[in-house]
């Protein structure tokens, strides 16, 4: 990795944490658990679509160990962890598939990806099974909002091609 | 490289799909939701552990139930016409908008406390669970 290329990594990361601090601050909407529009990721996309797979995994891992630091107890690190996580791998291989013109697709597969593993670590911690009702719902927001963060990381990343 | 056509044609094509999925989601998540209640026992969880169940019928006032997780309350009004969140010291207040308990279980993550009606095989709900 370069040094352009790593300081780049580092600012998207800066920028990334800082949206992750203030969109956990935002009351949710919905009156459903973990419904957000993860602009957060959308910083994490751009620097896939822009610096490549090993930047955006950096961006990603950095933004969550970094949120759970400034804000946010285990918990929290907990859901972010499993959700980030899951999301950057199937992000990662999506985008493999469908390139930056679709990166759309890769960012509603990515939202569906977070959202579900955040509901089985809540399944996990609740020991209640039951909360897998929310599965279609939340599956449908992860697209809604996945496909929202994706454009928006293809559109601001436009201008580099 | 491919020509723009067939370009726009994979986009029209996503966006369809995407689209068909999300409307599948909310779709079936409200039939989910208003598949009814068959169960008059409401049952009170932390941890995943039932720590209090009332019937229903058995109840002539509403009962507040308060839970302690971590020096932090939830409080659950179980009456005969509903049963709800009264408060919780959690900061986002999803369980309390949540409003009255119908098939989808009320859960507050941050205290780990659910309040759901008890088990009943027939229903929507536990058949698309399993």
């Amino acid at each position: 990795m370069t040094a352009k290329k790593l300081a780049r990594t580092s600012l998207l990361c800066a920028l990334a944490l800082i949206v992750h601090l203030i969109e956990s601050r935002i009351p949710p909407f919905f009156p459903f658990p973990g419904i957000k529009l993860g602009l957060a990721n959308a910083v994490a996309l751009a620097a896939l679509l822009s610096l490549g797979a090993g930047s955006a995994a950096l961006v990603q891992t950095g933004r969550i160990i970094l949120g759970a630091v400034f804000g946010g107890g285990a918990s929290a690190f907990l859901y972010s962890a499993a959700g980030g996580g899951v999301s950057l791998l199937v992000t990662l291989l999506i985008y493999r598939r469908f390139g930056r013109r679709l990166a759309f697709v890769t960012g509603a597969a990515g939202g569906v990806a977070h959202n579900l593993a955040q509901l089985c670590v809540a399944a996990l911690i609740t020991r209640t099974p039951q909360i897998a009702v929310y599965a279609p719902v939340l599956t449908s927001f992860g697209i809604i909002c996945g496909s929202l963060t994706g454009l928006l990381a293809s559109l601001v990343t436009r201008a580099e091609y | 490289m491919k020509s723009r056509t067939e370009l726009n044609r994979r986009i029209i094509f996503w966006v369809a799909v995407l689209a068909a999925v999300s409307v599948a989601g909310i779709c079936s998540y409200l039939l989910l939701v208003s598949g009814g209640v068959k169960s008059e026992t409401v049952q009170i969880l932390q941890n995943g552990e039932i720590i209090r169940e009332i019937d229903l019928r058995s109840l002539a006032e509403p009962v507040d139930v308060t839970v302690e997780a971590d020096g932090r309350l939830n409080v659950v009004r179980v009456s005969r016409d509903g049963v709800y969140m009264l408060e919780a010291d959690c900061p986002d207040q999803i369980c309390v908008r949540q409003g009255t308990l119908g098939a989808v279980p009320i859960v507050c993550l941050p205290n780990r406390v659910t309040v759901r009606f008890a088990y009943a095989p027939p229903s929507a709900v536990d058949a698309e669970l399993g």
